[in-house]
C-alpha cells in the first residue's frame, strides 16, 4: 500500500527526488542509480567538451574565417552554461544523498576532487564553486575526512594565487581564493571547537611548512592562514610559532615581512579579538573603590577621572575569563623554541647579510623592532645589532623615534655595558646638543633614559651629569626628560649623580652608607638583583596599620585554619588564581619578579629564612616609622608573624588595583620599566602653533550648545521689521554728517561737551537697572 | 557709463556672426579637433552583404528558447542537407544538434530524428564520426528525470543503430544495455522497480514495445554474426577476407585502438572491484562478438528472460515484440 502511494509521487525534478530519497533511500534506490548514471554521462560529456572544446572552436573558426567567429564563441558559451547548470544541480544532488548510498557512490568524492584538481583550468567558475561547497558538505557529513579536504584545498589555493595572466582573464581567481580561504578557516575552526584536533592541526601545519620550504611566494598563504588561526586562538602552540619563524626567515620579502608582523602584533590582535567577545566580569569591587575615593575628596572631576582610570585598568587586565577553554595565553615570542638562534639568523640574513637591500626602510624598521623585542624579552645577546643601530641614529633619519625605541628595547642588563655605551654616546652626540630642536633633544634624553632603565651601567658618570644639566632647559619636553633621568638614577645609582641632584632620600642613604663604611648600592655588571617577597605587601601592611588589628577581619583570620602540607597543591592553585595580576604580564622584569614570587609562595611559611641575605637597605626606611613602609620590611614582618589568608590576598588585590588607579591619576608616580617603548612618547609633548583655521575651529567648538549664554546677535525672538533704532544705526554716515545736530556737536564748548559726557556716563550706569 | 573690457567681451559672445559668401563658417570656440595623422588606417570589416542563405548563422537558432524556432531550424537544415552534406558545416551542425536529444519538446526531438535519418541515408560515415558523443547524449537521455525524454531515447538508439551499428556496439555495448534496462525498469541491483516505470508501464504499452524493439536491434547487431544476419553482401566479402585479415594491416575503421584509452581524459577510479561486477564490465572493451556475448549472457540474459515471460503473458503489441526478442535470444544463445 505504502509502495503504491509512493509510486503516485513521481519525482519530476531533482529537488523533489532529493527530498524523497532522503526520506526513504531504499525505495528510491533505482531512481537514485538512474540519476547517478545521468550524472556520470553528463560528467563524461563535460570531460569530452573540455577536451575537444578548444579544438572544435578552432575548427569552426577556421571554417567561418572570421565572419561567424563571434557567434560561434557565443554558442559555445551557451552550451557550457546549460549543461553546466545541469551538472551543478546533479553534483549537488548526489553529494546531498550520497551518505545514503555509501557503496554505490564510493568513488564520487574522489571524482569531484580529481575534477577540481586536474581540470580546474577548464571548468567554469560556477561549477568549481559548487564542487567546493559540495566537498565541504561531504566533509560535514563525514564522507571524507578533513585531511582529504585540506589536501584538495591547498593546491588550489596555491594554483590560484600565482600572479600574471597565466590563468586567463575569466578565471575568477580572486573569488575562488576567497572561497577556499574562508572554507579552510571555517573547517579548522569547526574541527577545533570541542577540544583540539591535534592530528588535523599537525597535518595542516606540515602543509604550511612545506609551502614555506619552497623559495617562491606561495608561502604567503601559510602565513596568512596561521595568522588568522592565531588570532582566533585556534592555533596557539609552539609549532605554529615555528611556522612563523620559518616565514620570517624566508627569502621572499613579502613572506618575511608577514612573519615579522605576526610577531609584532598578532598577540595584540588576538587579545582585541577576545576582548570584544568577552564581557568583562570585574575581579574587584568597583563600587567600593569609587565610594572610597569619593569619601576621601568630593570632586566631580576627580570622580570622572577615577571612572576613566578604572576603565583603563579593566582594559589592561587581560587575563580574560572569557577566553575559550584550553586557550593558552602565551605570546608568540614567548613560545619560540630557539629564540637565540632565531634572532641571530634574522639579524644575519635580513639586516646584515648581502641581501639586506631587498628590504626598504619601513620593512627594516619592522625587522629592527622584532629583533629588539626578541632580545629584550629573552635577554638574548646579539652584539652586532648595537653597531648596526649606529648608522641610523641621526636626527635626519626618517622614523627615527621608532628606531630609537627599538634601540632601547634591545638593551638589557646582561649585555656588556661598553657595547651599549657606544650607542648611548652616539645618541648623546647626535641628538642632545644646544643646536637641535627641542623635541630632538627630548627624544635623545628619553631614549637614553629608557636604555639606562634597562642597563644602568651603560652610561658613564660625566655624560650623565652633562645630560642632567638639561633639567634647567626652558623647553618643557627637554626639561621633563632630564628630570625623569634624574629620577631614574636617584633610584638606581644615586652616586652617579651630582650631590645636589640626588634628592633627600638618596642623599641620606648614601651618607649612611658612607658612614658605616659599606660599599654602596651601586649596580654591578653580572650581579643579579632579584626581588623577593610578595608584590604589594607593603600596601597590605599599611592598610592593616590604619585599620587596626581588630574588627571582623581578625575574626575571619581566626576562623581560617591552617592547612597541613598534604593539601598544599590545591591551596597553591587557589592562591595563584587570587593573586596573580596580569596587568604586569607584558612587563618582562615584573613577570620575572612574579615568578620569583610564585617560587616564594610555594615555600611561603618558611621563606623568612631566605631573607637573611638581603637585609641591607631597609634600615633607613625602618627608622622613619610613619613614612613609607618598605616592602621588604613589610614582607618580613608579615610573613614571619602570620600566615596570609585568602581574605588577605583578596584585600591585597584590591589595594593593588587602587594603587594602579592612583598611579594613573598621577597621585604618586613610580618609575615603571615597561617592556615596550612607545616611540610616540619619546619626543615628549610637542605643541605646535595652531593655524588660524584650527584656532577658529576650537572657538566654534566651545560655542556649541550654549544657546542660553551665547551671543544673541542677529537672532530675533519674533518676526518684526527693523526698529527705528536699527534704522538709525544703519543710516548712511554721509547723510547724517551734514545734520545740524551733528555739526553742532563739533562747535560745542568744552564745558558743554563735558556735561554731555557726564550725562552719558550716568545714563550708561543706570542702563542695567 | 563705460563698461569694462570683460563686460564688452561677454556681450560679444552673444552677438550673432554674420555669414559671408565664400567663407567657411567660423568654428565654435569649444570645437574639438578630431583630425589625426597616421601612416596606415585599418578599418574593421563590415559585412554588409550577408548571404541570406548562410546556414552558419542559423546554428545558433538551435539554442533558441522558442520551440517553434528550433523545430523550424531543424527542418530547414534537413532540407538543405543534400547541398551541405560534404561541407565543413556538418561537424558544427551535429555537435550543436545532438544535445537536442534531451530537448523537452517532443516535436523538436522528432525533428532531430528526421534530420538524423536524412543525414544517415545520405552519408552514414558522418554519423559514425560523431558516434561517441551521440552515445553519450543518448545515455544521458535514458537516465533523464523527465519520463518523456527517457521514453524517446530508445527511438534515437534504434535510428542510430540503423546507420552505424558496428561502431555503437563496439564502443559502448554494456553502457547502452544498462541504459535500455533502466528505461524498461528492469532493475539489476535492487529488487524494487523504480517508481516512475511502474506507473508508466501500465499506461503506455506503446513505448514498451519501442523499447523492446530497440533492445532487439541492439542484441541483434551486438551478438549475431554478420553472416547469420545475412543481409548484406559486404559482410560476406568481409567474411571471406577475415581469415586472411592481418592485424598489421590498416584496419577498416578509424581509431582502432581507442578502446585502450591511451589518450583519453578520464577520471581515475579508486578501485573498480569495489563497485561490483557492473563497473568491471563497464570498463571492459567489447571489441568482438565473443566478448559481447559473454558479457550479455553473464549479466543481462537471466533478467531479460524473466521479464520477457511476464510481458508475453500480458500479450498485445508488447507481447509480440517480446516474442520476437525471445526468438532472437534463443537463436543466438542456444
Amino acid at each position: 500500500m505504502g509502495r503504491r502511494s509512493r509510486a503516485a509521487m513521481l519525482p519530476t525534478n531533482i529537488i523533489l527526488l532529493q527530498n524523497l530519497v532522503k526520506r526513504d533511500p531504499e525505495s528510491y534506490q533505482e531512481e537514485f542509480l538512474q540519476q547517478y548514471a545521468h550524472y556520470e554521462s553528463l560528467r563524461d560529456i563535460f570531460l569530452l567538451n573540455g577536451l575537444t572544446g578548444g579544438d572544435t572552436a578552432a575548427a569552426t573558426n577556421g571554417l567561418d574565417l572570421g565572419n561567424g567567429s563571434s557567434t560561434m564563441a557565443g554558442t559555445n558559451g551557451t552550451t557550457m552554461s546549460t549543461s553546466t547548470s545541469q551538472l551543478i544541480e546533479l553534483v549537488g544532488f548526489v553529494s546531498q544523498v550520497c551518505s545514503c548510498f555509501p557503496r554505490e557512490t564510493a568513488n564520487f568524492p574522489s571524482e569531484l576532487k580529481q575534477l577540481l584538481l586536474e581540470h580546474h583550468k577548464s571548468l567554469p567558475f560556477e561549477l568549481k564553486e559548487k564542487i567546493l561547497s559540495c566537498l565541504t558538505m561531504l566533509r560535514n557529513k563525514d564522507v571524507i575526512t578533513a585531511e582529504e579536504l585540506i589536501q584538495s584545498l591547498f593546491p588550489l589555493l596555491v594554483a590560484y594565487s600565482s600572479h600574471g595572466n597565466s590563468l586567463g582573464a575569466n578565471s575568477h581567481a580572486k573569488e575562488l581564493r576567497k572561497i577556499i580561504y574562508t572554507n579552510l578557516i571555517s573547517l579548522l575552526k569547526n574541527c577545533n571547537t570541542n577540544g583540539k584536533n591535534q592530528k588535523l592541526n599537525k597535518s595542516t601545519q606540515a602543509v604550511c611548512f612545506n609551502l614555506l620550504d619552497k623559495p617562491d611566494s606561495q608561502g604567503i598563504w601559510a602565513t596568512k592562514l596561521t595568522r588568522e588561526l592565531w588570532r582566533r586562538g585556534i592555533w596557539d602552540d609552539s609549532r605554529t610559532v615555528e611556522i612563523m619563524t620559518q616565514a620570517a626567515l624566508h627569502q621572499d620579502v613579502k613572506i618575511a615581512m608577514s612573519g615579522a608582523m605576526f610577531f609584532l602584533d598578532a598577540d595584540k590582535e588576538r587579545e582585541e579579538n577576545f576582548e570584544e567577545k568577552s564581557e568583562d566580569e570585574d575581579g574587584f569591587d568597583l563600587d567600593a573603590l569609587r565610594h572610597k575615593m569619593q569619601v576621601n575628596k568630593k570632586s566631580g572631576r576627580r570622580g570622572k577621572k577615577l571612572e576613566n582610570a578604572i576603565k583603563t585598568v579593566k582594559k589592561k587586565k587581560k587575563n580574560g575569563p572569557g577566553a575559550p577553554q584550553g586557550y593558552l595565553n602565551f605570546s608568540a615570542i614567548h613560545l619560540l623554541r630557539d629564540p637565540q638562534g632565531f634572532a641571530e639568523k634574522l639579524f644575519k640574513e635580513h639586516l646584515s647579510g648581502k641581501t639586506k637591500n631587498k628590504f626598504d626602510m619601513e620593512q627594516k624598521i619592522f625587522l629592527m623592532q622584532l629583533l629588539s623585542r626578541l632580545i629584550g624579552t629573552h635577554k638574548l645577546i646579539v652584539l652586532g645589532i648595537y653597531t648596526f643601530f649606529l648608522k641610523y641614529l641621526t636626527p635626519k633619519q626618517r622614523d627615527v623615534t621608532r628606531i630609537m625605541s627599538a634601540c632601547a628595547q634591545a638593551c638589557h642588563d646582561l649585555i656588556p655595558p661598553d657595547v651599549i655605551n657606544v650607542m648611548v654616546r652616539k645618541i648623546a652626540d647626535e641628538f642632545v646638543s644646544d643646536g637641535v630642536a627641542n623635541e630632538v633633544a627630548a627624544a635623545g634624553i628619553n631614549t637614553i633614559r629608557e636604555i639606562c632603565s634597562r642597563a644602568p651601567l651603560s652610561i658613564d658618570e660625566t655624560l650623565l651629569q652633562d645630560l642632567v644639566e638639561y633639567k634647567g632647559s626652558k623647553a618643557k619636553g627637554v626639561n621633563m626628560a632630564a628630570k625623569s633621568l634624574i629620577a631614574l638614577y636617584r633610584d638606581v645609582a644615586p652616586e652617579m649623580l651630582k650631590k645636589k641632584d640626588r634628592g633627600k632620600n638618596a642623599a641620606i642613604e648614601v651618607q649612611g652608607a658612607k658612614k658605616e663604611g659599606r660599599d654602596s648600592k651601586r649596580p654591578q655588571f653580572g650581579v643579579e638583583n632579584s626581588v623577593h617577597g610578595i608584590a604589594g605587601i607593603e600596601l597590605l601592611a599599611k592598610w592593616k596599620k590604619q585599620h587596626g588589628e581588630g574588627s571582623e577581619n581578625e575574626g575571619a583570620y581566626a576562623s581560617w585554619e591552617v592547612d597541613d602540607g598534604s593539601k598544599e597543591d590545591d591551596v597553591d592553585g587557589e592562591w595563584v588564581s587570587m593573586d596573580s595580576d596580569k596587568e604586569y604580564d607584558v612587563d618582562m622584569e615584573d613577570s620575572d619578579d612574579e615568578k620569583n614570587n610564585a617560587a616564594d609562595k610555594d615555600k611561603e611559611p618558611d621563606s623568612d629564612l631566605e631573607l637573611s641575605d638581603d637585609d641591607e637597605g631597609t634600615k633607613v626606611a625602618k627608622d622613619q616609622e610613619n613614612k613609607d613602609i618598605d616592602s621588604e620590611a613589610a614582607f618580613r614582618e608579615f610573613a614571619s608573624t602570620r600566615i596570609l589568608t585568602p581574605a588577605d590576598f583578596a584585600k591585597l588585590q584590591e589595594l593593588r588595583n587602587e594603587e594602579s588607579v592612583a598611579e594613573i591619576m598621577g597621585i604618586h608616580k613610580q618609575d615603571k620599566r615597561e617592556d615596550l617603548v612607545d616611540s610616540n612618547t619619546l619626543t615628549g609633548p610637542i605643541r605646535y602653533k595652531q593655524s588660524r583655521e584650527e584656532r577658529l575651529q576650537k572657538v566654534l567648538e566651545g560655542r556649541e550648545g550654549r544657546d542660553k549664554y551665547g551671543s544673541r546677535r542677529g537672532k530675533r525672538d519674533n518676526v518684526h521689521s527693523t526698529t527705528n533704532r536699527e534704522k538709525e544705526r544703519r543710516k548712511n554716515f554721509v547723510m547724517s554728517i551734514h545734520k545740524r545736530s551733528v555739526r553742532g556737536k563739533q562747535k560745542m564748548s568744552l564745558r558743554d561737551k563735558q556735561k554731555v559726557l557726564r550725562a552719558h556716563i550716568t545714563k550708561q550706569k543706570k542702563k542695567g537697572h | 557709463m563705460t563698461k569694462s573690457r570683460k563686460q564688452k567681451q561677454k556681450k560679444k559672445d552673444f552677438l550673432r556672426k554674420k555669414l559671408k559668401v565664400g567663407k567657411p563658417k567660423e568654428k565654435a570656440s569649444n570645437a574639438t579637433d578630431t583630425s589625426f595623422v597616421s601612416k596606415t588606417i585599418s578599418i574593421r570589416n563590415q559585412h554588409l552583404d550577408q548571404d541570406p542563405h548562410d546556414l552558419t548563422k542559423r546554428l545558433t537558432l538551435l539554442k533558441h528558447h522558442n520551440i517553434n524556432v528550433r523545430k523550424e531550424t531543424l527542418i530547414k537544415f534537413q532540407k538543405s542537407i543534400p547541398s551541405i552534406i560534404n561541407s565543413r558545416l556538418m561537424t558544427p551542425l551535429l555537435t550543436q544538434s545532438i544535445p537536442l536529444i534531451c530537448d523537452e519538446s517532443q516535436q523538436v526531438r522528432q525533428g532531430l530524428i528526421d534530420l538524423i535519418d536524412e543525414i544517415g541515408s545520405r552519408d552514414a560515415e558522418i554519423l559514425k564520426l560523431h558516434c561517441n558523443i551521440f552515445v553519450l547524449y543518448i545515455n544521458m537521455a535514458m537516465t533523464h528525470i523527465v519520463t518523456q525524454i527517457q521514453a524517446d531515447s530508445t527511438k534515437f538508439l534504434s535510428h542510430l543503430l540503423k546507420f552505424c551499428s558496428d561502431e555503437v556496439v563496439r564502443k559502448s555495448w554494456v553502457k547502452l544495455l544498462n541504459g535500455v534496462y533502466g528505461v524498461l525498469g528492469w532493475g539489476q541491483v535492487g529488487k524494487n522497480e523504480s517508481a516512475s516505470v511502474v506507473q508508466t508501464k501500465k499506461r503506455n504499452a506503446k513505448y514498451v514495445s519501442i523499447h523492446l524493439s530497440a533492445l532487439y536491434t541492439l542484441v541483434e547487431y551486438g551478438c549475431q554474426d554478420e553472416s547469420a544476419r545475412g543481409d548484406n553482401d559486404a559482410a560476406q566479402s568481409l567474411e571471406h577476407t577475415s581469415e586472411l585479415r592481418n592485424p598489421y594491416l590498416i584496419p577498416e575503421y578509424p581509431q582502432p585502438f581507442e578502446h585502450l584509452k591511451l589518450f583519453t581524459r578520464e577520471l581515475k577510479v579508486k578501485d573498480a572491484a569495489a563497485n561490483g561486477a557492473n563497473a568491471a564490465l563497464l570498463s571492459l572493451a567489447t571489441q568482438d562478438i565473443d566478448t559481447r556475448r559473454a558479457a550479455f549472457s553473464e549479466q543481462f540474459l537471466p533478467i531479460v528472460r524473466k521479464q520477457i515471460e511476464i510481458i508475453i503473458k500480458e500479450g498485445g503489441e508488447c507481447g509480440k515484440s517480446a516474442n520476437n526478442l525471445k526468438k532472437l535470444l534463443a537463436k543466438v544463445f542456444d
